[in-house]
Parts: structure tokens; C-alpha cells; sequence
């Protein structure tokens, strides 16, 4: 239900300069907040601090989009979303570190050491955000094709089925799941292409 | 081989690709396809690569086999992001349901041994605590367990054990007792007694700081239970405000977490260098790493006074090494400067013991104890018990002023004990604080009290401006008084430049400021205070007083210059009015009785103190930064509103305005005819909803709390069957649902995808009526309120409270739905359907089509009755009976057709052609249908448009007859919307009778008799903002108006007392008077007439982020500003052009926040050019952070977590 896909990257970006535009930070949140909880629990933050995480670098964007926006050498979102949650996390740990004021000296070496070199992550952190662009471009697609299109891709090349059982089980004949799965692959790579950033 | 090498062919199979569903007239292709092997392959290879395709594979495995992904793909995950500002995840809670077997009830967390493990009360360095009940004893319990990361380090343990032994040795009154502990196990724990009540820190947080009673009793209490655990050759090391307990009820304060107590001959902890405990309250000693003894805790001890007589600790720095070296190096900040109602005597006794020389300090815990003593029953009952020597001794100031202020408390004077230095004070000055009294001894009193006094200070004659300063800044005198000297004359006293003048009326405080300048006159949140700038010099002002009577002074500032150039402010006294003062006898009693009840419910507030710091944020932000000397005067005004108590609309010591209200029409509960009236403050927000008589009020807040209703500018209000439950919400919060009678909180969350929600059920049993405006405005709602129609992800979908049901009508490929109805008795559904431009099957010359679906609930189906194409906005109505429905053509005219059939009924033109129509309604009975149009904000072509001008008709016709009754066209200025909003420029809504139509568009609003097609009443209103809604009330009675900002509630009749003067309207006469009001009975608004042009518009501005509390100023005589959309986040000032504020500082004057500053980014945003009412440049804030001048980086936790602002969390996130 949600409206098509229509927008560029960028200007979702832009449109994030304005705390009250619900809809794109909720399509930002949707997208990039899944991504850097991913990347995080993926790098071993407990999936609480992994939101924890997720949230202060969210406000950390909120607060500085419109700075960054402004810098003629900024690069790439992506780039200084990494910068950010770098930080954010180096801060989170180091809280952690002084509330448990009275915990040993090594754990808080360790958790330290913790954060990862930015090379790491950049490169958990891109594939973490192709995963959620393809899922998410996958419920975009499934909620406008018919039901059975969308079986038809499932059931093929997800659940394994052959197109002779995918055609038995759907009622139907077997170019119709030749082109259905096709046809939903093609929109699926159609959406992830126009969402991803050009920067 | 030749038709194979013809159909292998990829443009078809592209063109394939990319149509809707497969059609039969490609049976050929499909044919050969499903035998060719090489188109099965191209098939593939045309959508997409193989890279992909696996891509995609593995992006969807995860999803679907649920691994641990915490965000899910619907739509709730869209909230998670605002679920995070409300609801944090704690961790240990979660960890101790991992580390405990398994309860044996559903609600406890877990379970250890014979203790059952009810919830997480606290976590500290070492170890979590936890509420149990212990099932053998049958009693509850609190259990520490040791953190399980430390679990494994054998120190840590041995370090644990130690504790519970060191702790279970001391049987005291004022420590927790110990009752078991289990150290062999994986997890070690110890149990104590569980005392219920507040840490000592949480109420510091609470309510600032302390009164000196308690101060010395629960600093005696500590110091004896100090002195029990000294005596046992155990030092605390960790004496700390949160390691205090305040038991509830008996006044009995214990200490608790011998976590690092050790025996004071055990070594071995101590030579690594490492820091247990906190910081901040930590003695030199130990900051250093040295040796300590007992005589650390006294420090501690000392720090711990210190917070709580200034409500905060005595080192503060951005980091723990920084805080350590303070508390090596520097001395902490003057008490009486934070808080002047602390005696010298105690910041002497506070001193000594923070004397950074362990041998300055007292000996021991027990002669602490015993000095503490001496002195709480010496405060308690001055007349009979003398300060002990030992704190005379440590005054610095003249005992004189303990005289005085014994004496305003009916003690006597022993002037036996004045020693040293005498100083005595200009009458003049000390009757700036007495009030005379009908008491004519006390007068008599007092009388003799000036001849005593005199400038004289060491001997010599003291300047008197000076004198005075001091006088005010130390007095700690709790009266604001003035008095007439015997022979009626004034009494002046002057204060460095500033001459106050006390004025004669009993009534209530005029300062006549001479010499002075009323700079600015604030509004403050919530306590209801008024914020007074004046600044020295300049001419006489007129005598500032207040709009409504009975206003008390709080508190002044003083602003005044260091010899180094720079200036400081500090509090001058702190003022409240004696409530045993007699009045005038009119509003004696009721002034009586709401200080009694102002006092009774808050007294701590009166005599809290603010942080001069705020002040100084405010200064500064104001641009006063350069005032050398000024004075701010707090001022609490007086705030009634009828049929409210002071009492009713507080809560969490936060107050709100009352701004608009709505009353039901007289309804019945459980038999007896009762009365709801809604009060709404700012922003909507509900604030109290009366239920019952005016004799016998009973309210509910649901405005606090966790509920923090308010109801969006966008929804209807409606008062539907009565019920005692109200509920509302705003976007990103669950819907909560309140039950009037037992104040219960009965929510239960809605589906995420209703953005907006305004439940107003006065149903006896469930929720009879919801009204919801989507977010995407794709929500339609039945005429009764129950049962909402949306599109679902496939299908159309239902929902009422309870439920969901998919109607089994299900979206066709490369379509989507933008608007949809459903008819009253909710069988029926208009759907308009359009392309997605660039979806398969989409067709970009389809027009939107209304479908008229039949829903079978039963089966779970929906069947298309008729289709039609219509116009691109589409609109419709169902007419009352269900029988027809009116919608939008493609022509641009309104058809009217048959339900059942599609026939077309009648079709009615627009008179405009260019003009749109955008809402269409039934008249109640069904006899007239109405339209009205205009250009639609938002539309493409609106830049065409004369972007300067909007028309706007309206259209009224007969249905029974066809004709068209009722014609009207306004015109007014081009309204900007956001473009994520959706432009409400016009409301129409027909009386319940059916005789009156209201149209509002813009700040356009009439009243139409629809007989006979005039004009009652119109009113062109330019003070507010968009009315942005409109409703009836059902008796046809009364029309509650929405603005951006407001709520009005207009009766038709001039005599309806209850309700503010102000927004009385009488629309019997043609012309309405909204045009000029006094201050509303608040005193928060000040609205004037916009003609007027030495007049502004002003009003309270209002910067607020969903998670915080309400926070309210009222801008400067001469700034003028509106709220817009009732976004709160969201103001607009009008500022001087060549001013370019960037951040915006928001303080909290009250409530538990205190004292904290926090600071919102600007973001400028654009005007049109045709808004003459302004000047300036429109601002928008974006967002909070880094509040607080002093500590830039320190966020308030419950700016996350969405509660309310925890002041230790706040210190443990400061860098």
C-alpha cells in the first residue's frame, strides 16, 4: 500500500532536512536503520545496542543532514552514514564502559577494540544495505502483482520448486510461471536500480 | 524449426516481461515458450542477471526463514523509529530472563532457587537488582545478583562476597539488612530486605532540593548508619545519593550497596590504580588512589549534603577524569549561591566535612551524627534548642539574620548567641519583606524591629545598595512582603540601580519599577509563571502588574556586574505569598483556597529555587547578554478556569493552559444525566475531561503520563453515544484509551497503518466510534463511526476496533487505490482506482475509475457493482440512506447514481469550471447534497494558478427537486502547504437538523441557512491559522472549530457561563466579534485585533519534540509569531530580518526537568511574499540536541526514551 517507488535516492535525502516529513524518514528508517542494525549485530553489538545504535545514529543524521548536504566534497550518503555510526558506536561503548564504572579495566579494553576499522564495515555495511534494498523492493513488488505472479517467483526460486510443480500447485500452465517469476524478478531489479543512489 | 527461430524472439518476450497478466491471445508464444528451452532461459536472462537473481535469493532467505531481524517489512516498522524515543529496550531485564529458570507465575521475570523474580529495580557497576518475593518466608525481597559478565572473573566474585559478608555485619537501623547470601553459585547473589521507596537520588531528581529538616535528619540518619559500619572496621567507599534509600512512609533513609566496602585493613584492592564507584561523590583520598578510612566516607557523606541542599553534586565535569581532578583540586560551589535558603551553619558543617584534608574533617561518623542532630532539633524548635557551638562557630555571616528570620518565624531572638559582628539593616529594607499583619503586636513586632536596624556592618557604615544585595541574596526568607511604614508612606528600598517601590495593595504584588524597563514579559510552562525582564535605566514604566489578580512573586534574579567586567546572576529571594495573609474580602476565600491548594500540592515548588543558569540561557538567548544589571522576576500567575480545579489539570507537577473546550450535550451514564466537558490545551492536547456535575466534577487527565493524548488538528471531533472513555492520539504513538470513570489506560494498540486516530467513544462498553484520518488519507470511515475501509496490501480492507477482514476485493496488478467510502451500513464501498504510472498493465491513458464494490462479510468477498471513470481527485459521499452516492465526473460535475443499479440519478454542475471539487456531503436527512471546490494546493498546475489567490465555492442543491439552492464563492489568499501535509483548505458540515451548512476554507468561515440560501453569519479571521476543521455539536448548538493550534468551542448563545468569555460568539448577528479579545482567563493569550496596527499578535510559542514534555513561552511584546499546522515541532517567528538565530534554547521552567536547557536547531523555511502580517523570515525546529549550555553534549535520556527526563541518567550520559 505503500505509494510506488518513485522517488530518487537523493531526494529522499534532501527531503530528510525536515524532521517533520514523517514519510521519508520513515522510508529512510525502513531502509538504512534495518541496514546499520544488520551491519551492527553482524560486527557482535547485543541487538539492543545495536538499536540503541541504530537510534543515535539516526538522530546524529537528523541533526547534520543539512550541514552535510552543504558540503561541496561530501561524498557519498552511504560513506558518511559509516562515518557516523563509527562514532556512535565508539561513544555507545565507551558509555557502557563508564556506567559499569565498577566493572574490570579489561572488558572495557576489549569492548574498545571493539569497534572495527572502517574498511570492515563499509564493506558489511554495503552488503547489509543491498540485502534491504532487495527486500525491500521485493514487498513493493509483491504487494502489485497478482498473488499468483508472485508464487510463481516464490515458489521457483525460493522454495525450490520446479516450474512443473510451481504450475501444478498454482493451477496454471507453465509459461505462466516462466514469465510470471521473470516478470517479478525484472520489477524487482527494476525498483533496487532506481533506488539506488547515484552519488 | 522455422516458427521456433520466429518466436525466439526477445522483443516479444520482453514485451512479455513487462505486460499485466499473461492474455490468451499469446497462446502461441506460450506454447512455444513451454517447449523451447532457449526462451526459458532468456525469459530469465531478460529480467535480470544471473548475479542478481542469486542476489535476490539470498535477500529474501533471510528474511523469510525469520531469522533474528528485528525489523519486519510491514508497516510497523516504520514506527520503530519513534518506538525507540518511547521505549528502550533494557537489557538486563531481558538478560535476567536468560540467567533465571523460568518462572513459576507468567508476570514475574524468572526464577532463583526459592525466590521468584519479579522486576529489575536498579543496575549498578557490579550487579543488578532486582524485586523478588521470597516463597518460603513469603516476603518480598530485593536480590543483587552479580552482573554475569563479571561473573567469571574470580575477583569480581571474591569482590561480591566480601561485599555481602562486610554488609550482613552491620545490623543498624539505617543500613539494609542482609538476610542471605549464595556466593558458590554460577550466578552469586545476595538478598536483602526490600525497602520500598525512593533512592535518595531519584528524589533529589524529583524535586530539587531539599528542605532543611530533611537534610539534617536523613544526613543524621546516614551518618549513624555510617558510624554502625565504621565501628565494625568497614568502610562504604561508594556513599552516594543512589546509595541511599528513603524508605516511604516512616521517614527513615538506609544506606544500601556495600558493594566496595571492605575491611578497612584489607589491601588488596586497592594498589591497581583502579576506581571503583562512581566519581562524583568519591573523596580526594580516594580520587587519588590513596589510602583511605573511614573519614572518606564523611566526605562522601559531605557531598551527598551538598546535593541534596542544592539539588545537584558538588563536582561535575565531562568526564570522570575530570570530575576526579576537580574533586582532588578545586572547592565546589558556594551552597548559598545555588540555594540561599540553606543557613551558613550547614554550609559550614557541609564544608568541614568536605574538607580535602581528611584531618579537618569531623573525627567520625558519630560525631557527625550527633551535630546533625543538634542541629534538626534546633531548626525544628529554635526557641528551645540552641544551634550547637559547633555550627555557630562555622557561620560566617552575622548571626543578626538568624535573628531576623527566627523571629518572622514567631521564634525569639537569642541574642545571647549573636557573636562578633553585628549587623543591622535600613528599616526600609527590612520592611521590603514584612507585610504588616492585622496582628498589631506582630506590627508592634516589627515596628520595633526597624529601630534595630541599621547600616552598620563591622562598625562602619555599610553601603546600603550593597547591603541590600546581600539582604536579598542571602535572606532565604520565603515572604514577599511590602508594607506601609506606620504614617502610610510608601517604603522604597533600592537594589543597586533598580528602585523598587512597594506598592500598598494587599491584593497583590505591584513592583513599580523606577528607573526601569520592562523588557520583556514571559509566559512560562506549565507552573504558570510569568517571566519579567527589567532593565536599569530608562524611563518610569508604567506599573507592571498582571491581567488577573492574586499573582505571587517567585522568585527574582538579580543581573548584577564582576569587577572583572563580566556579569552574573544570581537568585535574589525566593518569594511566596504567606497563605495565611488575609485579602481582600471578595475573593478572599477563593484565593485562600487556591494558594492552600497550590501550596498543598506543591510546596516544594514555591520554594524551589530556579537555576540562575536558566535564567542566564534565557538572558542570553533574549540577546540581554550585555544587560549589566537586570532583574527577572518570576511570577506565578493565578490560572483558573472554570469548572477545573488547579488540582485537576496538574499532574506530574507539570500545568497546562486550558485553551479550548468542548461540551457534550447532556448525556446519561449508568442512568444519571451527567455533563462531559473537554479541555484542551496546547496543541489539542486533551487535557482533563469532567465528567459529571458542575457540583461534583470528576476528571480524568490523560494528557500525562504515559498517554500524552492529544487530539491532531485533522481529525473530527464528535460526540458520538456516551461513554466513559476518551482516547486519542497522534501520529507515531499507539492509540491509547482511557476510561473516564476508573481513569484506567485501556489501549489497545491499533494497527500500526492508522497513522492518526481520534477516538472519542462514549459508548457504555466498547468503542462505538472511531473517526481516523490515514496518513495517506486513504482511509475511509463509516458515517457511525465503527468501521474503517483501507487498502491493505492486496485487498480492501476492514477494520474496526477488534478487527480486521479482508474483503477479498483484491487490487488488480499495476493498479492502485487513491480514495475510498464506505456506505453507513458498511455493505458498500467506492473505490477509486487508478494506474501506477510504469506498473505493469498500467495504461497511461486509464482514467481513474470508482468502483462500487458489495461487500459479504460472511464470505469475505467483495463484487464489483458498477465501474465508472471519474475524475482525477476523486470524492464521494454516500447519501444517508444508502441509496445513492454522489461523486466527482471526469467532466468535473457531480453525478448522483443509484446504488444498486448505477443509473444516474442527477447530475449537478459546478458553476466555476476551473474550480474542483473537493468535498461532497449529504445533508443529514438526505435532502441536500453539497460541494465544495476549490484549487487544490498541490496540484501541478497550482503554480499556474494565480498562486496569489485561491477560489473557493460552494454548492449547495435540492436532491429531491434537482435545484441548486445555495451558491458561494470566496476568494482568499494562497494558503502554502507542506507538501507531506495534506491541504485542508475547505470543511463543510451541515448541521445535525439539516438547516445550517458551515463552510470554512481557510481563515474564511460562514454560516449558510440553507432554506432560504443567506449568509448568517461570516467571519474573516486572520489571528489564527487555518481553520482547519469544523463540527457540530448534535444539537445543532454549538460548533467546535479546529485551527492549526487551537480548539474554539462556539455556542450560539451569549450566556453560556461556563465557558471563557472569550470565545463566546453569538452568530445571530451577521457580523462575529472574534476580532478583539481581552486575555484569555489564563493569561496566556492575548489576541487583538489584526487591524490594529500598534498591536501584534501574540501568543505562546511552543517548541516541543514528541518525547519531551511540553515546554511554553510567550514571545516578547513586539515578536509575533503563530504556530503552525499544531505541528510541535514546528513555530514561527517572526524575527527581525537581519537576525539569524541558529539555534533556539528550550527551557524547562517546571516539573521534574528543571533547570535543564535544551537547544533545537533552526531550519529557515519560506514565507509567501503575500503574507503582510509579518515581516520576518519563518523558522522551523528541527530537532533537539545537545541541551543545556553548560554541558553541550548531555542529552536528556528521556529525550530517547520518550519519558520523562531522569536526571541520573542525564549525569551518567555526560561526557
Amino acid at each position: 500500500m505503500q505509494s510506488g517507488p518513485t522517488k530518487t535516492r537523493a531526494s529522499l535525502i534532501l527531503r530528510l532536512q525536515n524532521a517533520g516529513d514523517v514519510t521519508a524518514w520513515d522510508e529512510f528508517v525502513e531502509l538504512y536503520g534495518r541496514v546499520l542494525y544488520r551491519t551492527a549485530v553482524g560486527r557482535g553489538l547485543q541487538s539492543a545496542d545495536a538499536e540503541n545504535l541504530v537510534q543515535e545514529v539516526l538522530f546524529a543524521v537528523a541533526r547534520s543532514v543539512s550541514k552535510w548536504l552543504e558540503r561541496p566534497d561530501r561524498g557519498s550518503f552511504r560513506a558518511w552514514l559509516l562515518f557516523i555510526a563509527r562514532n556512535e558506536a565508539a561513544d555507545i561503548l565507551e558509555r557502557q564502559f563508564r556506567r559499569s564504572a565498577g566493572g574490570e579495566n579489561n572488558l572495557s579494553a576489549e569492548a574498545l577494540n571493539a569497534v572495527p576499522a572502517p574498511d570492515e564495515i563499509s564493506h558489511q555495511l554495503d552488503r547489509e544495505h543491498e540485502r534491504v534494498v532487495f527486500q525491500w523492493a521485493a514487498e513493493h513488488v509483491r504487494s502489485s502483482v497478482a498473488p499468483q505472479t508472485w508464487q510463481a517467483f516464490w515458489l521457483t526460486h525460493m522454495n525450490g520448486l520446479s516450474i512443473e510443480e510451481a504450475a501444478q500447485q498454482l493451477q496454471t500452465r507453465t509459461a505462466n510461471i516462466y514469465f510470471g517469476r521473470s516478470r517479478v524478478m525484472a520489477r524487482i531489479k527494476d525498483l533496487v536500480e532506481r533506488y539506488e543512489e547515484r552519488s | 524449426m522455422n516458427a521456433k527461430t520466429i518466436l525466439c524472439d526477445d522483443q516479444r518476450l520482453l514485451a512479455m516481461l513487462k505486460s499485466d497478466s499473461p492474455d490468451d491471445d499469446q497462446d502461441e508464444l506460450m506454447r512455444h515458450v513451454e517447449q523451447c528451452s532457449h526462451c526459458q532461459r532468456r525469459i530469465e536472462e531478460l529480467a535480470a542477471s544471473p548475479d542478481d537473481w542469486h542476489k535476490v535469493n539470498a535477500a529474501l532467505s533471510d528474511h523469510v526463514s525469520g531469522e533474528e531481524d528485528e525489523f519486519t517489512s510491514d508497516v510497523t516498522s516504520r514506527y520503530r523509529f519513534s518506538q525507540w524515543l518511547t521505549c528502550p529496550v533494557t537489557w538486563t531485564e531481558s538478560m535476567a530472563r536468560q540467567i533465571l529458570n523460568p518462572p513459576a507465575h507468567p508476570e514475574m521475570l524468572g526464577r532463583l532457587g526459592r525466590y521468584e523474580v519479579e522486576r529489575l529495580i536498579g543496575a549498578g557497576g557490579m550487579g543488578v537488582v532486582f524485586k523478588a518475593f521470597d516463597s518460603e518466608l513469603n516476603r518480598p525481597v530485593a536480590i543483587k545478583i552479580l552482573s554475569p559478565l563479571l561473573a567469571g572473573s574470580g575477583s569480581a566474585r571474591r569482590r561480591f562476597a566480601r561485599e555481602a559478608r562486610a554488609a550482613a555485619a552491620i545490623v543498624h537501623e539505617h543500613v539494609v539488612p542482609i538476610h542471605n547470601v549464595e556466593t558458590e553459585r554460577d550466578l552469586p547473589f545476595l538478598v536483602m530486605q526490600f525497602v520500598p521507596g525512593d533512592s535518595l537520588q531519584s528524589r533529589i531528581n524529583r524535586t530539587g532540593p531539599m528542605q532543611i529538616c530533611e537534610i539534617l535528619r536523613i544526613g543524621m540518619q546516614i551518618a549513624s548508619g555510617l558510624s554502625a559500619a565504621h565501628q565494625q572496621g568497614l568502610v562504604h567507599r561508594d556513599i552516594k545519593p543512589s546509595n541511599i534509600l528513603l524508605e516511604e512512609s516512616v521517614e527513615r533513609a538506609l544506606i544500601t550497596d556495600f558493594g566496595l566496602a571492605r575491611a578497612a585493613d584489607d589491601a588488596t584492592l586497592t594498589r591497581s590504580g583502579f576506581h571503583p564507584g562512581t566519581p562524583q561523590f568519591m573523596s580526594p583520598e580516594q580520587a587519588a588512589g590513596e589510602q583511605v578510612d573511614t573519614r572518606s566516607d564523611l566526605f562522601s557523606l559531605g557531598s551527598v549534603l551538598y546535593t541534596m541542599a542544592t539539588g545537584r553534586p558538588p563536582f561535575r565535569a565531562d568526564s570522570s577524569l575530570g570530575v576526579l581532578r576537580r574533586i582532588a583540586d578545586d572547592e565546589p560551589r558556594n551552597i548559598r549561591e545555588i540555594n540561599p535558603a540553606i543557613p551558613d551553619w550547614l554550609c559550614g558543617i557541609i564544608g568541614r566535612l568536605m574538607a580535602k584534608n581528611p584531618t579537618d574533617r569531623y573525627r567520625s561518623a558519630a560525631d557527625v551524627a550527633a551535630v546533625l542532630k543538634q542541629c534538626l532539633a534546633h531548626v525544628q524548635q529554635p526557641q528551645f534548642n540552641p544551634l550547637p557551638d559547633e555550627a555557630i562557630q562555622l557561620q560566617t555571616v552575622p548571626s543578626i539574620w538568624c535573628f531576623v528570620r527566627s523571629r518572622l518565624r514567631g521564634g525569639y531572638p537569642q541574642m545571647s548567641k549573636v557573636i562578633g559582628t553585628s549587623l543591622v539593616l535600613a528599616g526600609l529594607v527590612a520592611a521590603y519583606f514584612l507585610r504588616p499583619s492585622s496582628d498589631s503586636e506582630r506590627l508592634a513586632a516589627l515596628q520595633g524591629e526597624w529601630q534595630l536596624v541599621s547600616l552598620e556592618r563591622d562598625g562602619v557604615a555599610a553601603d546600603p545598595k550593597q547591603l541590600f544585595n546581600e539582604r536579598l541574596k542571602i535572606s532565604g526568607s520565603k515572604f514577599a512582603r511590602h508594607q506601609t511604614a506606620p504614617d502610610g508612606t510608601e517604603i522604597k528600598a533600592e537594589s543597586g540601580n533598580i528602585l523598587v517601590e512597594a506598592g500598598t495593595s494587599f491584593d497583590r504584588i505591584d513592583f513599580e519599577l523606577w528607573q526601569g524597563t520592562i523588557y520583556g514579559v514571559y509566559r512560562l510552562h506549565g507552573a504558570n509563571l510569568e517571566l519579567c525582564l527589567t532593565k536599569e535605566g530608562g524611563e518610569r514604566p508604567a506599573a507592571f502588574q498582571t491581567e488577573t489578580g492574586s499573582n505571587r512573586v517567585l522568585q527574582t534574579f538579580r543581573r548584577k556586574s564582576n569587577p572583572d567586567g563580566n556579569s552574573t546572576l544570581a537568585p535574589n529571594a525566593a518569594h511566596v505569598d504567606d497563605p495565611t495573609e488575609s485579602k481582600t474580602n471578595a475573593d478572599k476565600q477563593s484565593a485562600h483556597e487556591w494558594t492552600q491548594s497550590w501550596l498543598e500540592k506543591a510546596p516544594k515548588e514555591l520554594t524551589n529555587p530556579i537555576d540562575p543558569q536558566l535564567a542566564e540561557n534565557w538572558l542570553r538567548k533574549n540577546g540581554f547578554e550585555d544587560i549589566k544589571n537586570a532583574e527577572i522576576t518570576l511570577t506565578v500567575m493565578n490560572q483558573i478556569h472554570p469548572n477545573v480545579s488547579e488540582a485537576d489539570i496538574r499532574r506530574d507537577g507539570i500545568r497546562s493552559y486550558v485553551h479550548g473546550i468542548l461540551r457534550s450535550e447532556e448525556a446519561e451514564h449508568n442512568g444519571a444525566a451527567i455533563e462531559v466537558y473537554c479541555l484542551f490545551g496546547e496543541e489539542n492536547r486533551l487535557l482533563a475531561v469532567h465528567v459529571g456535575s458542575a457540583a461534583k466534577p470528576q476528571t480524568i487527565d490523560l494528557a500525562s503520563g504515559s498517554s500524552r493524548m492529544r487530539r491532531l488538528p485533522q481529525s473530527q471531533p464528535v460526540f458520538a453515544d456516551l461513554a466513559p472513555v476518551i482516547a486519542c492520539i497522534g501520529p507515531a504513538h499507539p492509540v491509547r484509551l482511557g476510561d473516564i470513570v476508573s481513569h484506567a489506560d485501556i489501549s489497545d494498540e491499533l494497527d500500526q497503518s492508522v497513522v492518526r486516530l481520534h477516538v472519542w467513544d462514549w459508548s457504555e462498553s466498547d468503542i462505538s466510534r472511531i473517526l481516523l484520518i490515514q496518513r495517506s488519507e486513504l482511509g475511509a470511515l463509516s458515517p457511525d463511526g465503527t468501521t474503517m475501509v483501507t487498502p491493505g496490501g492486496e485487498t480492501i480492507d476492514l477494520m474496526t476496533k477488534k478487527t480486521r477482514q479482508y474483503s477479498g476485493f483484491r487490487v488488480p496488478d499495476g493498479q492502485r487505490i487513491t480514495s475510498l467510502q464506505i456506505s453507513p451500513s458498511k455493505t458498500f464501498v467506492a473505490a477509486c482506482i487508478e494506474s501506477i504510472a510504469g506498473a505493469e498493465g498500467s495504461d497511461a491513458n486509464n482514467k481513474p475509475r470508482l468502483r462500487l464494490l458489495k461487500l459479504d462479510a460472511a464470505t469475505n468477498t467483495g463484487q464489483v457493482i458498477w465501474e465508472y471513470s471519474t475524475d482525477q481527485r476523486m470524492s464521494a459521499a454516500f447519501a444517508p440512506d444508502e441509496q445513492s452516492l454522489i461523486y466527482l465526473s471526469e467532466e468535473g460535475g457531480i453525478i448522483r447514481r443509484d446504488t444498486r443499479t448505477g443509473t444516474i440519478l442527477n447530475t449537478y454542475q459546478l458553476a466555476i469550471s476551473t474550480v474542483r471539487a473537493v468535498s461532497l456531503g449529504f445533508s443529514p436527512d438526505g435532502r441536500y447534497v453539497a460541494a465544495a471546490g476549490g484549487s487544490k494546493a498541490g496540484e501541478q498546475n497550482v503554480q499556474e494558478s494565480n498562486a496569489a489567490e485561491q477560489h473557493v465555492s460552494l454548492h449547495v442543491w435540492n436532491t429531491i427537486d434537482g435545484r441548486q439552492v445555495l451558491q458561494q464563492v470566496a476568494i482568499h489568499p494562497f494558503i502554502e502547504t507542506n507538501q507531506t501535509d495534506i491541504p485542508r483548505i475547505l470543511t463543510m458540515r451541515f448541521s445535525p437538523d439539516s438547516r445550517i451548512l458551515l463552510f470554512v476554507s481557510g481563515d474564511d468561515l460562514r454560516l449558510l441557512d440553507i432554506e432560504t440560501g443567506t449568509t448568517i453569519a461570516e467571519h474573516r479571521d486572520t489571528t489564527r491559522s487555518n481553520f482547519v476543521h469544523a463540527d457540530w455539536t448534535p444539537d445543532s448548538e454549538t460548533i467546535s472549530l479546529q485551527t492549526s493550534s487551537e480548539l474554539l468551542a462556539l455556542p450560539n448563545n451569549t450566556d453560556a457561563e461556563r465557558l471563557p468569555r472569550n470565545y463566546q460568539w453569538n452568530w445571530k448577528a451577521k457580523q462575529l466579534d472574534i476580532k478583539t479579545f481581552a486575555a484569555s482567563e489564563e493569561g496566556t493569550r492575548r489576541i487583538v485585533d489584526p487591524d490594529i496596527e500598534s498591536q501584534r499578535l501574540s501568543g505562546t510559542w511552543r517548541v516541543v519534540d514528541r518525547s519531551l514534555s511540553g515546554v511554553e513561552q510567550t514571545a516578547e511584546i513586539g515578536t509575533t509569531f503563530q504556530i503552525l499546522n499544531g505541528r510541535m515541532d514546528e513555530v514561527r517567528l517572526d524575527l527581525d530580518p537581519n537576525q539569524t538565530p541558529s539555534t533556539v534554547d528550550v527551557v524547562f521552567l517546571d516539573g521534574p526537568d528543571q533547570g535543564k536547557v535544551l537547544r533545537g536547531i533552526y531550519e529557515w523555511i519560506s514565507r509567501p511574499a503575500t503574507d503582510k502580517s509579518s515581516t520576518g523570515r519563518a523558522i522551523r525546529i528541527c530537532t533537539f540536541v545537545t541541551p543545556n549550555l553548560k554541558e553541550p553534549d548531555l542529552r536528556p535520556a528521556g529525550f530517547q526514551a520518550g519519558k520523562n527526563v531522569d536526571t541520573a541518567v542525564w549525569e551518567q550520559l555526560s561526557r
